[in-house]
Parts: C-alpha cells; structure tokens; sequence
C-alpha cells in the first residue's frame, strides 16, 4: 500500500500526466502572485529612508537569491535518491532543476550587481557572499556541462548526483558568510528566529513576490523535466501512448 | 479446565501469529544492503568534505574578510601595500573641500582618519559603514583610492522614526 503510493511517484508516466494536469494552475498562480507582489511593491509600497527608489530592487534579487540556494538543497535530496534507490525520475528533476538554478543564480548576481553600483559604489567585490555565490553559478554550470559530456546517461547521472552533493557543502557557507566574515553584503533582513527588520510595508509585497517566483520555477520545472523526460525515454513503449 | 487450557493455546497461538507478521514486515521494511551501504558512503562524503572545508575556512579566516577594522591597524608598524579598511563613518566627521572627502572611520575601539577625492556614493553618510581601498600616507593619513558604502539590514519608509532601532 505505502510501497505503491511511493513507488507512483518515481515513475516518470505518472509525472509527465501530472505536469500536464498541474502546469496551467501553477504557472497562472505565479503570474498572478508575481503580477500583485511586483505591482503592489514598484507602485504601492513606500520608498526606502536611506536608499529612495533604488531599494526596489529586492523584489526581484531576494526571491531569486532564496531560490538559487534551495533548489541547489531540493536537488541535493534528489540525488540522494538517486543515488541510493536508482530512481531514474530523480536524476531527470536534478538536470531540469540545474537550469532553472542556473538562471535563479545569474539573476540574483545580476540585480545585485545593478543594486550596489547606486548604493555601494561599485558592482562587483571579492566578499564572502558574493564569491560563494558565484561559485554556485560555477557549480550549476558545471552540473550541466557534465552531464552533457557523455554518452552514458546511466553514468552521468550517477556522476552528476554526486557532484551535486558534494557542492552541498557550499550552501551554509553561502548561508552563513555574512556573520563569519567582514563583507560588504548586509546581513540577512528576513530570519526564521527574529521580526524582519523590514518594514511591514514592503515585507508583504516581498513575501508575495517569493511565492510568485516558487510557483512560476515550479511551473518552468515542469517544463523543462517534460522535454528531458520525452527525449531521455524516447525509445520506451508508453511514449507512444502518451504522445 | 479444558476452558482455561483452549483459551491459553488460542493465546500462544494468536501470539506467534503476530510475532511471525511483525518479523516478516520488518524483513520487507529493511533496506536492502547494497542500499544502506550507498547511503553511509553518501554521508560519509559529506562529512569527510565537511572536515576538509573546515580546515581549509579555519586556515584563510582572516584572509577571507573583506577588510581590516581600524583597530586591527598596528600605529607602530604601518602597512605599506594597498589595502581595504572598513568601519563605522564617525558623526560630525565628514568635511567636503571642492572634490576631496575627508573623515573618520570608527570601529568604537580605535579611529583613523581618511581622506578621499571624487563622488562618494548616495549611501555615504556618518554613521553608516563604509569600506576603503588605499594605503597609508607618511602622516598616518589614509589615502583613499575607492570608496564604497555598506548598507545594513534595515528598510524603512521616510515617515518612520528611524532612530529608533538605531538606539536599540
């Protein structure tokens, strides 16, 4: 009973079926989230005491900030799957999830960057934080460079899984550099033990903003898990079903 | 008496019943060896990785700080390469001449004196972290070639009494 209710998740046919049902929901949801919390935050929320209008920018730096580490964290736990229980499906979501990372990072890095030539005065520094999460950049591309690298599919996933946990070991340190080190990054404004020390008025717009970029990466997940499922499976006998 | 000795035997027998279901459920809940030995080498990885990246953060602590604190600065023997200095900007510090910038960086146990020509940006202001790149002059004066300013981890609107969490 368990054993099957378990065992229908790792089949990549009842995934693909799900995608289908679930894709126009979760992608509408985002849109709309996205839509409130971006509107609500550029045209509603009020202007930041010391930085003006240049603090707006954190509605799109943090929620593909905190979407860089956790993907890099649900990836982690596939590849244990993978690894352990040889779960075909998990394999494939870890290659979907590196691009969308890899896109989550670049655009976190990027409005950063944008961010701090206004307000720090230069858009690039070797700090802990911004070093560490570059080498998490480097490390999705390198999950992807790899696993298109060879010819065995069996063996670049096992090899990509294992990469994956190894590069686990970067996301405290990404976590952590701004207590542990001198940075020019701030320290984090939303924690799971203090209130935020950001203004209510502008937190609300931002948590709404980190739900929309949850739903819309879902939904791009989705996506991108269907075109590696169709071309991974492509000589399996459902396909011709399910196409 | 042949009530009471039915009863027991029925009991003995129900018992070994569940006794063999248990022992066959926990046969199937087993992971398999070749499972149990994928999971140990996984976390074995980490924790050996963990160790390694340890050493090596512990070893480069200082060396990954962005910059030095000006009580961090020994007076006697000045540092002579270019370096980065960062702290507090001290209040009533700051002095514009034409393009120059002059003030004091803080860290509440030792000061130093900056010096700074060109624009600084929109969040330069005192009490409020700054970072420098430059080197010392023969007056103990530093010469700043860059200036940057940090900002903390407080948003706030402008009809908001800001000083607030700067006391507490």
């Amino acid at each position: 009973m368990l054993k099957n209710f378990i065992n229908q998740f790792a089949s990549p046919k009842t995934y693909l079926k799900r995608c289908d049902k679930y894709f126009i929901f979760v992608f509408s949801a985002g849109l709309i989230f996205l839509a409130v919390g971006w509107i609500w935050g550029i045209f509603y929320s009020p202007t930041d005491v010391q930085q003006g209008d240049v603090y707006r920018i954190i509605y799109l730096h943090v929620p593909t900030s905190i979407y860089a580490q956790l993907i890099y964290w649900i990836m982690a736990f596939w590849a244990m799957i993978h690894l352990v229980w040889r779960v075909r499906l998990a394999a494939y979501l870890i290659k979907a999830a590196a691009y969308i990372g890899l896109l989550s990072t670049f655009l976190a890095l990027f409005s950063g960057s944008i961010w701090g030539i206004p307000t720090w005065g230069t858009w690039w520094q070797w700090d802990a934080r911004i070093t560490s999460t570059l080498i998490l950049f480097l490390m999705y591309l390198g999950l992807i460079t790899l696993h298109n690298s060879f010819n065995n599919f069996d063996k670049s996933d096992r090899l990509m899984s294992i990469l994956v946990i190894v590069g686990t070991i970067n996301l405290p340190i990404i976590k952590k550099s701004v207590d542990w080190w001198s940075t020019l990054h701030q320290p984090a404004s939303i924690t799971l033990t203090n209130s935020p020390s950001i203004d209510i008025t502008m937190f609300i717009p931002l948590m709404i903003s980190i739900i929309a970029f949850g739903f819309l990466y879902i939904s791009m997940g989705f996506l991108m898990s269907k075109i590696i499922i169709l071309t991974r499976e492509k000589n399996k006998t459902w396909i011709d079903q399910y196409v | 008496m042949e009530c009471v000795w039915t009863r027991n035997i029925t009991i003995i027998y129900i018992l070994f019943i569940v006794i063999q279901k248990s022992e066959r459920q926990k046969k199937t809940n087993q992971m398999l060896e070749h499972r149990k030995n994928r999971l140990k080498n996984i976390f074995l990885i980490l924790l050996f990785l963990s160790i390694g990246v340890g050493f090596i953060l512990y070893s480069l602590n200082s060396k990954i700080d962005l910059y030095l604190s000006p009580s961090e600065i020994d007076f006697q023997n000045l540092p002579t390469t270019r370096i980065k200095l960062g702290g507090v900007v001290k209040k009533n510090s700051i002095r514009y001449e034409q393009t120059l910038v002059n003030f004091t960086l803080t860290d509440f146990s030792g000061e130093i004196d900056v010096i700074f020509e060109g624009i600084p940006p929109d969040l330069f202001k005192e009490n409020s972290g700054a970072v420098v790149l430059g080197r010392f002059s023969l007056n103990k004066l530093f010469v700043a070639e860059e200036l940057f300013a940090k900002h903390d981890e407080n948003y706030m609107p402008p009809n908001k009494n800001i000083s607030s969490i700067y006391d507490s």
